[in-house]
């Protein structure tokens, strides 16, 4: 495969964790040097190392980070290489954040580094993270009522923040002064171009240390490996044609639901993945570039091998097709505003689906069914405005997977998001946090089950407006393998009072006087497996730690507790359970599609 | 030194000219309300289309200075549409130039301003009653370069063309004020033959344009003047309080007063340059002054209108409908304040001639929005661009 002799194998490992961990210094210097809790708390950023010659540009290796950012980080390099081609020299750096120009959705603002060898610009690392603000017509950059792309923020084409190592200040400053918090972004775009700066010095000194040629060859090695890897799992999975499927409750702008369709077909050790049957382009602000579908794509493949280097080899077994004009493959211009998770996750959902059937004991939650509110407004204290995001309130979504139930946090291509510190946003946000546990009877029942849906609760210490956004009340997250849904989306706005509003899809720009609870219940992930073959004693504990009723563990479970003595009643319980299959209940058998 | 006279003509002259090059150029089939001036080193306006805007623009090139300090060359051009740096809209759009007449000496300037088709916001045509703030109501340009050296930026260009409904129509025009600021450079360089004195120049221009303020002034008296109009809100429902202010005429020139009011939640307030363009042009209008040419004015007309609010709007306010909604009721205030015996015509009437002289305002009053027509129209052009 290599033509490597069995030192230079040794030299291709040491660098192939050197560029990984390259990308974990980058990725702490953006943690330890931003501003906004959702790059230094909710770490809603991704970092990558790039290579760049005649061949294309490929992704070489990643923090452990959000995967949809970093996969469509790659069709941002491509397009400031197709953009600036023969205009990139030392010392420049680039920025680009359209979602038409290879992105995603425009907060996800993604800055590219050229690092030259020998003169030429071969490698390239990136770090595209989630900004808070992005100006446009709705604080935060998610407007609920968009109809096309201008209301959504300012749009930035690949530009250079840097020319020959200087400044391009007036760039600078028209990117800055279209967001609504200026200072705190500033400081985040400066984290991104720090981690970018790091980078670009270890990766000279590799070159330094073994020369370009070697580093050249290691990383063909590289790539190589991880495409055999992949090809040799997937030769192990039975050929055929796989469907799978998820369904968006609403296209928030008054459209009924919105279907995903995944097929996936396997031939030999490669893998064909084609969305087409998906829902035509919406109104709503759910529809999704093909840059932003293909990561998330890869997101859900990547997370059922989690233990195959993640590179662009890794995806050469992987054709997509993509239908146009569609909600998977939308046309300009369409709003895209809430594509990275909704559709995103929808398209990793029925991927994921799909898979149930070719590698059952490695599927699982690919959904984190964004529901979430932000805020804004000045804040008393600061005298600031602000737009405070709570992604909390998306926590909550992970499912359960052969071996374990859901933990508790995001579901496994998400898993390098954070759940944020509650006394940090009370510190930077006028909020008072009242509850955040979680709720019984709502996890999705499995052998393994999803986490419970979580409750949270926060008063408003001053007036200000909010936006919500969710999904998943009618269509909650997939269960597996027999594995059932959990508890769904919703908010609850002024909670008590008598302007009180249920929200269980979306709103936009509604008051919250001061003192005014703000609740949201962030949905449960999918169960994995027949809950009646889950073993009692874990559905006991379950029980005791509230989050099951024990009515719930009869119902759900077949497992009959005593409500005395607290002790499972395991003859009662074998009898129920026998009864119930017997009625057909249970899942213990998942057909063929 | 040239006769300062004759020089007024010239350069009077090169700014009709440099507007009539960019309607040419941008060949729109609706008035953009151009504007052109050409400014000293100091950036005092030596000669205007209208001194309706003398104070809006001046704000716009000090901005545009101060952006780039020295960091300027020939051939570039820098652009505004913010509403700190005297825009009234995002759509109205400023480019500033450097006219080097001697080298060793700190660049003369010339200004250009227009409406452009669309920059975002929630409407095509930047009319957003709905803006909760400036950043929905188009892209916010405080400073940029978008020609650097004679070249086109295609990172700003671009930009500009990805925030805009209508790309190829907002370029145009864009390329248009640029082409038109450069031929208005070149007429500025050959009316000022190198190691002439620039400033001696604009100085004796002010100084004609000053004695013709004074005599206007002198038959205004000296007592307190107060007057007051209501705004009027162009979107049915909505109506806000009235515009009061008080005003005063003395030796060195007209002092107005507006209380402070709160910033308004819709998009009515006014960018900070906006009051006093508005007052400017309502003493112009009422003291038959239109045909004044240089910035000699701007030091004569004192507007003072205290804390940031309806009249002065502080970021975020947005300011969309200001100049038709409370830009309207200063003009009318003013004139009404001069009055009596003072304008020929009704306050009314020198509104609905300064709008159709300069803005051709396009708000459908129902709605608050561009017309229908107009949107239209745009539309259609742009067409014509991409398929051209």
């Amino acid at each position: 495969m290599s033509g490597l002799t069995k030192s230079d194998l040794i030299t291709a490992e040491i660098i192939r964790n050197y560029l990984e961990t390259v990308c974990n210094e980058m990725s702490k210097v953006v943690e330890n040097t931003a501003i906004s809790p959702i790059f230094s708390e909710t770490h809603d950023y991704s970092v990558g190392v790039f290579a760049a010659d005649a061949r294309g540009v490929r992704l070489l290796a990643r923090a452990q980070s959000v995967p949809v950012h970093i996969f469509a980080a790659l069709t941002s390099v491509e397009t400031v290489l197709e953009t600036y081609a023969d205009d990139i020299e030392e010392g420049d750096l680039f920025f680009v954040s359209d979602p038409y120009y290879g992105g995603s959705h425009i907060p996800d603002w993604t800055v590219v580094n050229p690092v030259f060898v020998e003169g030429k610009p071969r490698f390239f690392n990136s770090v595209r993270g989630h900004v808070n603000e992005v100006g446009g017509c709705t604080p935060g950059g998610y407007n609920t009522i968009a109809r096309e792309i201008w209301h959504e923020g300012f749009r930035v084409p690949p530009v250079k923040l840097r020319s020959r190592g200087e400044p391009v200040e007036d760039i600078w400053n028209l990117i800055l002064s279209n967001t609504r918090t200026k200072e705190d972004i500033l400081g985040d775009l400066n984290a991104m171009v720090g981690g970018c700066v790091v980078g670009e010095r270890r990766l000279s000194a590799l070159v330094t240390k073994y020369g370009a040629a070697t580093v050249a060859r290691c990383i063909d090695y590289v790539l190589d490996y991880s495409e055999a890897r992949l090809r040799g799992e997937i030769a192990k999975w039975p050929d055929g044609v796989y469907r799978g499927r998820s369904v968006l409750d609403h296209d928030f702008a008054g459209g009924g639901e919105v279907p995903v369709e995944a097929t996936v077909t396997v031939k030999g050790d490669s893998l064909t993945i084609d969305l087409t049957g998906s829902h035509p382009q919406v109104a709503g602000f759910c529809n999704s570039v093909a840059a932003n579908t293909t990561s998330n794509i890869y997101s859900s493949l990547v997370a059922l091998c989690p233990d195959i280097p993640v590179n662009s080899g890794y995806f050469r077994p992987v054709t997509i097709v993509l239908p146009p004009h569609s909600v998977v493959n939308c046309d300009p211009p369409a709003p895209v505003g809430h594509s990275t998770v909704c559709i995103g996750s929808d398209i990793m959902e029925a991927v994921m689906k799909a898979f149930e059937n070719i590698t059952p004991d490695l599927v699982g939650s690919a959904n984190i069914d964004l529901a979430n509110v932000r805020v804004y407004g000045t804040h008393s204290r600061t005298g600031r405005y602000f737009v405070g995001s709570d992604i909390n309130a998306t926590a909550m979504s992970a499912g359960g997977a052969k071996g374990t139930d859901g933990w508790g946090g995001y579901s496994a291509p998400n898993c390098a998001l954070r759940l944020p510190s509650l006394e940090m946003y009370e510190r930077q946000y006028p909020y008072s946090y009242l509850q955040m546990e979680y709720a019984t009877d709502t996890a999705a029942p499995g052998e393994f089950r999803g986490a419970p849906a979580l409750h949270y609760r926060r008063r408003m210490l001053d007036p200000v407006r909010a936006i919500v956004y969710s999904q998943g009340w009618t269509n909650p997250m997939q269960g597996y393998i027999g594995g059932s849904s959990g508890a769904g989306n919703y908010f609850v706005l002024n909670q008590g009072a008598d302007n009180e509003l249920t929200v269980t899809d979306a709103c936009y720009d509604v008051v919250v006087e001061r003192d005014g609870i703000v609740f949201s219940q962030s949905g449960a992930g999918g169960g994995w497996g027949d809950p009646l073959v889950r073993d009692p004693t874990r559905v006991r504990a379950d029980v005791e730690n509230e989050y099951i009723s024990i009515d719930g563990a009869k119902r759900d479970y077949g497992v009959v507790i005593d409500r005395a003595t607290m002790a499972v009643d395991e003859t009662a319980t074998r009898r129920l359970r026998a009864v119930r299959r017997e009625d057909g209940e249970g899942n213990a058998v998942f057909a063929e599609d | 030194m040239s006769d300062p006279t004759a020089l007024a003509k010239a350069l009077g002259a090169l700014v009709d000219r440099a507007i009539a090059d960019y309607d040419q150029a941008a060949a729109l089939s609706w008035r953009s309300a151009p504007q052109a001036a050409i400014f000293d080193a100091r950036g005092e306006a030596l000669a205007l289309t209208s001194v309706a805007a003398v104070s809006s623009l001046t704000a716009s090139l000090a901005t545009l200075r101060n952006f780039f300090g020295e960091k300027w060359e020939p051939g570039d051009a820098a652009i505004t549409n913010d509403a700190e740096a005297g825009a009234a809209n995002a759509c109205e759009m400023t480019v500033a130039a450097p006219i080097w007449v001697d080298r060793a000496a700190p660049p003369m300037w010339v200004v250009l301003r227009a409406f452009i088709p669309d920059l975002g916001g929630w409407e095509l045509g930047g009319y957003s009653p709905q803006a909760l703030d400036r950043w929905a109501e188009g892209a916010r340009i405080e400073a940029v370069k978008v020609a650097a050296a004679g070249k086109y930026r295609r990172e700003v260009t671009e930009t500009i063309a990805l925030n805009s409904r209508t790309p190829r129509l907002t370029l145009c025009c864009i390329r248009a004020l640029v082409d038109a600021a450069r031929s208005l450079g070149e007429g500025v360089e050959k009316e000022f033959p190198t190691g002439g004195d620039a400033t001696a120049q604009s100085n004796a221009l002010h100084s004609l344009e000053n004695q013709r303020i004074a005599q206007a002034l002198a038959q205004l008296g000296s007592a307190p003047r107060v007057a007051a109009a209501r705004v009027v809100a162009p979107v049915t429902g909505l109506s806000l309080e009235s515009v009061s202010l008080s005003l005063r005429c003395g030796a060195n020139g007209i002092d107005i007063t507006v209380p402070p009011s709160p910033v308004a939640s819709l998009p009515f307030n006014l960018g900070r340059h906006g009051a006093a363009d508005c007052a400017i042009a309502a003493i112009t209008a009422a003291l038959d002054l239109t045909s004044l040419r240089t910035g000699a004015i701007r030091h004569r007309v004192r507007v003072e209108t205290g804390a940031p609010g309806l009249l002065a709007a502080p970021l975020p306010a947005s300011v969309c409908l200001g100049r038709a909604t409370v830009g309207k009721a200063v003009f009318l205030a003013v004139v009404d304040a001069l009055a009596p015996g003072v304008a020929k015509t009704s306050s009314e009437e020198l509104w609905q001639t300064y709008q159709a002289n300069h803005y051709d305002d396009p708000v459908d009053p129902q709605t608050g929005k561009i017309t229908p027509h107009r949107a239209a129209a745009i539309r259609a052009r742009e067409v014509q661009e991409m398929r051209a």
